[in-house]
């Protein structure tokens, strides 16, 4: 995990990822590839968007649910937040 | 011309239909002229490498228009497609490479496993409708093609002692199926399919036939799969139906109502399988989108659509999964294969034109699925006076998990070599979010528990096994419980050590 104190969107997808798919804080970081990594599956990607939209009322669309947001912990998290500032 | 899946489902399009579109992606139209051109020069391309008769050929790739056109041309060629998900585990894997010996792998991504034999990189450019790597030149003519009884899939599914076994499905076999769906579901010239299930398994492939048969679009989602795309996807594509297992159901069912409104109109068939949702959970449906025949199919690897329900028509039927659909038989049979009486479990066994007709290099097995005469599914089921069937659970301990079934033997082999563990089990457990419907647990007798390495042991079921067989929790457990007769029993682990113990 980054060495900077995690957000509340990144604590949210680290809880998300032990509850559902069993893995602890140290076998992932940041920047770990949720995609190419394997680290999620297409059910997966199904169940956190369900849950990130239940956990902070944001709404995606299909477009927002890409690879490039997706990509790893960083990128999804900065992507939620912008949401949230954007008051999406 | 010879009948098979390439003859039927595209030559045979008239100069008319061959300019409707066949595959939709975002930004890309390809007409059946272009699906028919890829696939003859597909024939080339991979043909090229040798006679592929009979071959294996193992299809290791997403879904896109590159599966479409790799299995239309390898089995145009009289080769036999093994479709493989990229995030299938390694030892199963090496289990059907040594089961199946095929010629190559075909891929589009870089693979992340490595064995003794050749991988051919398989890509299309979109722009240019061609294959990438490749001249042009056509392959196969049309006399050359193979005939009805050739096989052309076979399909692996969980075997019991963690060797997977694989039904060969023949062109005859497929497309029966394909008719089937397309009757049933009412496909025609305007379906437009949405493919979310992976094309890998007979669920979403078969899907991909019966909509090529009637003469219909697939269409390729417009981004990852996800509750929004698969709203935002129906309205954009004026999309007509999809298939899709429970858990995405579930949690459509979750979704605001509002967020639907005016989008889902066009929606015609809904067609979902693997586990059984609630009356109440599919009268919701049918709720949620007013529009839509919501069907629900019984089936097996080996034998797939077997049973289906159309709960709109059937309202008060919503407990059971239907009727065997055109040309399969079911009995619900006791252990020595008599018929139960109406409203008493037993087995369902079947008999159907789909059904396969065999294992691959694994007769034994097959011989002993077939009793009496009928094929022997492991389901247990009762039928009522109107022969619709209910399914009552399983006689063995296949786990399904988000509309994937396996047996524990298959995560057990990835364990049963490694150091520090005594013992060991794998049991399915109740989903407690109740979208999964079963989630694996993994109980460990550690030879030394206080220096045992959990952490190092969940990383390598990570890297071992796909997501749905990761154990969700590893329990530490002094013994595995064994029954009267000395066998170890999961029943007993779960009541023993199971979720209302931790």
């Amino acid at each position: 995990m980054s060495s900077m104190e995690p957000t509340e969107v990144k604590k949210k997808i680290y809880q998300f990822l032990e509850d559902n798919y069993s893995y602890q804080a140290s076998e992932i970081t940041d920047t770990t590839d949720l995609l190419d990594g394997y680290v999620i599956d297409s059910l997966g990607i199904i169940q956190i968007v369900m849950f990130l939209e239940t956990s902070f009322g944001c709404e995606f669309n299909a477009n927002d649910v890409n690879a490039d947001n997706f990509k790893n912990i960083n990128t999804l998290s900065e992507f939620v937040e912008g949401q949230l500032k954007n008051g999406k | 011309m010879s009948e098979n899946l390439f003859s039927d489902l595209l030559l045979s399009k008239n100069e008319k239909d061959l300019g409707q579109p066949a595959v939709l992606l975002e930004n890309y139209t390809f007409t059946y002229a272009d699906i028919v051109n890829l696939v003859r020069t597909a024939t080339a391309y991979i043909g090229s490498k040798e006679n592929l008769a009979g071959e294996r050929i193992i299809l290791c790739m997403p879904n896109g228009p590159e599966f479409i056109i790799a299995f239309f041309a390898i089995t145009a060629l009289g080769g036999i497609v093994v479709p493989i998900e990229p995030r299938t585990g390694q030892q199963r894997i090496r289990l059907i490479i040594e089961q199946t010996k095929p010629a190559f792998i075909l891929h589009t991504d870089s693979l992340n496993f490595s064995f003794n034999i050749p991988a051919v990189k398989f890509s299309i450019d979109y722009d240019l409708k061609k294959i990438d790597n490749h001249d042009g030149s056509m392959g196969i003519q049309s006399e050359n093609l193979p005939g009805l009884e050739t096989a052309a899939l076979i399909l692996f599914s969980s075997g019991s002692t963690g060797t997977p076994k694989g039904a060969i499905l023949t062109h005859r076999q497929l497309l029966k199926i394909a008719t089937t769906l397309s009757e049933v579901i009412g496909m025609d010239a305007f379906h437009r399919e949405y493919l979310i299930a992976p094309l890998t398994h007979s669920g979403g492939l078969q899907r991909v036939t019966s909509t090529l048969l009637s003469g219909g679009c697939l269409v390729f989602p417009s981004s990852l799969i996800s509750i929004p795309t698969l709203i935002d996807d129906i309205e954009k594509f004026s999309i007509n139906g999809f298939f899709s297992s429970p858990p995405m159901i579930k949690m459509l069912l979750k979704t605001d109502p509002a967020r639907l409104k005016n989008k889902v109109f066009k929606l015609k068939s809904i067609e979902i399988a693997s586990a059984p949702l609630t009356s109440l959970e599919i009268s919701r449906l049918l709720e949620l989108f007013p529009k839509a025949n919501v069907f629900f199919q019984y089936g097996l690897t080996e034998c797939s659509r077997a049973l289906i329900l159309d709960s709109r028509k059937h309202p008060d039927k919503l407990h059971t999964v239907g009727k065997p659909t055109d040309g399969v038989k079911v009995k619900i049979a006791d252990t020595d294969g008599n018929r139960m009486p109406i409203g008493e479990q037993g087995e369902i066994q079947l008999k159907a034109e789909q059904l396969t007709g065999g294992f691959w290099d694994n007769p034994d097995e097959y011989r002993s699925k077939i009793k009496h005469g009928w094929f022997s599914t492991g389901d247990i089921g009762k039928e009522d006076e109107e022969g619709f069937i209910s399914y009552c659970g399983r006689v063995d301990d296949l786990i399904n998990c988000g509309g994937n079934s396996y047996f524990p033997a298959e995560v057990e082999i990835e364990v049963k070599d490694l150091p520090g563990i005594k013992d060991y089990m794998v049991a399915g457990v109740p989903d407690p979010q109740d979208i999964l419907t079963q989630i694996p647990w993994i109980f460990i007798v550690p030879t030394n528990p206080d220096t045992w390495d959990m952490l190092s042991f969940r990383s390598y079921l990570h890297k071992s096994l796909p997501s749905h067989m990761m154990p969700r929790k590893i329990v530490i457990v002094p013994k595995i419980p064994l029954t009267d007769s000395g066998k170890p029993s999961r029943k007993m682990a779960i009541k023993l050590y199971g979720p209302k113990n931790q």
